[in-house]
């Protein structure tokens, strides 16, 4: 056998016995949970390609409250904002509710339901809205009336 | 070192095209279990824990395998254009050579551009729906939440082995091939990037496998362009050669 050939068996068997231990291996690493993302590959793709396009205000419009200059709505009871369509992917529409909690509904993208998700006062929710638009409803948590604004870029 | 010994040839071809068939075939075989009682304690961990009872998950069929493909017909449109020179004249088989390559590597680069498209797209998709928490998250969990990691691991396993199995027939067959450093060196870009990809789907956590799956089926497009490349570029003076054969030409 010339060094050639036996470099390339060697190789051949480096590169089998890798890859023996990355599938012996690669079940310890388990099923994921809330933190997963934070860290490793994935949060540096993420960091690399950043987050989704937001939705401008302008194409939110809500029906029955309306939308002060500023982003911020007054809800009394709930409020549907309408988010329009986009020729892009994903968008996110950016909520931030004021002194009093919110209950987010909207529709799960590519999916045919809706989740729900209940905000603290103060805080921040981001909805995926899809190419397609949505119909995005905030109704306020204990009380009448809550302010809640739409969140733009900078 | 002797003539070419057939038999092992054959066998050698049979295993590429094993190796093809199962590849493109794969999105069949893995993937479609139901994966709904995983959706539901992974949605409660994002903090959706209510929802509705229709929502339910897939195991998705994953990318990278499929992918593989792009690398691995190269290997197989070798081995095809030597098999062709066993039945054809010499004469006729250097002629045509050149050409069937020049159109196989832009085809190759076409097909392979395309679906790095495809694959840039759905992956910023993924990363865009999964950290959109929660709704994007959700849409993300039903859609690629859910990664077969053990079937994936049991193709990739049966992919090596028919790949080894290739390359050592090819050897038994002719020893000499491997003094031909292209053709061994698309076999180990091939063994390489089965490794990679069993390595980054053992990576990550299995919510997060399909994004990583999708990366490696990326990278795996961009090797296949440059392989295009390659052989592109090698086929240019086999066409010279036969146009200056050619009477007339």
């Amino acid at each position: 056998m010339s060094t050639s050939q036996k470099v390339l068996l060697s190789v051949l068997v480096l590169i089998t016995v890798l890859f023996v231990a990355s599938v012996a291996t690669g079940s310890r690493t388990g099923d994921g949970g809330a933190d997963s993302g934070k860290h490793g590959p994935v949060a540096l793709l993420h960091k690399l390609t950043g987050d989704a396009g937001q939705v401008p205000r302008k194409d939110v419009s809500p029906s029955p409250c309306s939308m002060g200059g500023d982003g911020v709505l007054t809800v009394k009871g709930t409020c549907v904002l309408h988010v329009a369509k986009s020729a892009g992917a994903t968008r996110q529409l950016k909520l931030k509710a004021g002194g009093s909690p919110l209950k987010v509904t909207a529709p799960v993208p590519k999916q045919d339901y809706s989740a729900d998700k209940d905000v603290d006062a103060g805080a921040e929710v981001d909805v995926a809205v899809g190419a397609d638009g949505a119909d995005v409803t905030v109704a306020c948590a204990g009380v009448q009336q809550c302010p809640v604004t739409v969140l733009e870029g900078s | 070192m002797g003539r070419l010994k057939v038999p092992f040839f054959v066998l050698a071809f049979v295993a590429i095209l094993l190796v093809f068939l199962v590849e493109v075939g794969s999105p069949l075989l893995l993937g479609g279990h139901d994966a709904t009682g995983g959706l539901r304690d992974q949605a409660a961990a994002v903090g959706v824990p209510d929802l509705p009872p229709d929502a339910d998950a897939t195991q998705p069929p994953g990318a990278g395998i499929p992918y593989l493909a792009l690398i691995d017909v190269i290997a197989l449109f070798t081995v095809s254009l030597m098999g062709l020179g066993l039945l054809l004249p010499d004469r006729l088989h250097g002629r045509i050579q050149g050409v069937i390559t020049l159109i196989a590597s832009i085809v190759l680069i076409i097909v392979s551009l395309i679906l790095l498209i495809v694959g840039v797209i759905l992956l910023l998709t993924m990363i865009a729906l999964f950290f959109a928490v929660p709704f994007g998250t959700i849409a993300y969990l039903v859609i690629w939440g859910f990664f077969p990691r053990g079937d994936a691991a049991v193709l990739l396993s049966l992919l090596m082995f028919l790949k080894i199995v290739f390359a050592v027939m090819l050897v038994l067959a002719q020893p000499r091939f491997l003094q031909n450093k292209g053709l061994v060196a698309l076999i180990l870009t091939s063994l390489v990037a089965n490794l990679v990809l069993a390595f980054l789907q053992g990576l990550v956590p299995i919510i997060l496998v399909s994004i990583v799956d999708e990366l490696a089926a990326i990278v795996f497009a961009v090797v296949a362009i440059i392989w295009g490349i390659i052989l592109l570029i090698g086929s240019i003076p086999a066409i010279v050669k036969a146009a200056r054969a050619t009477p007339g030409g």
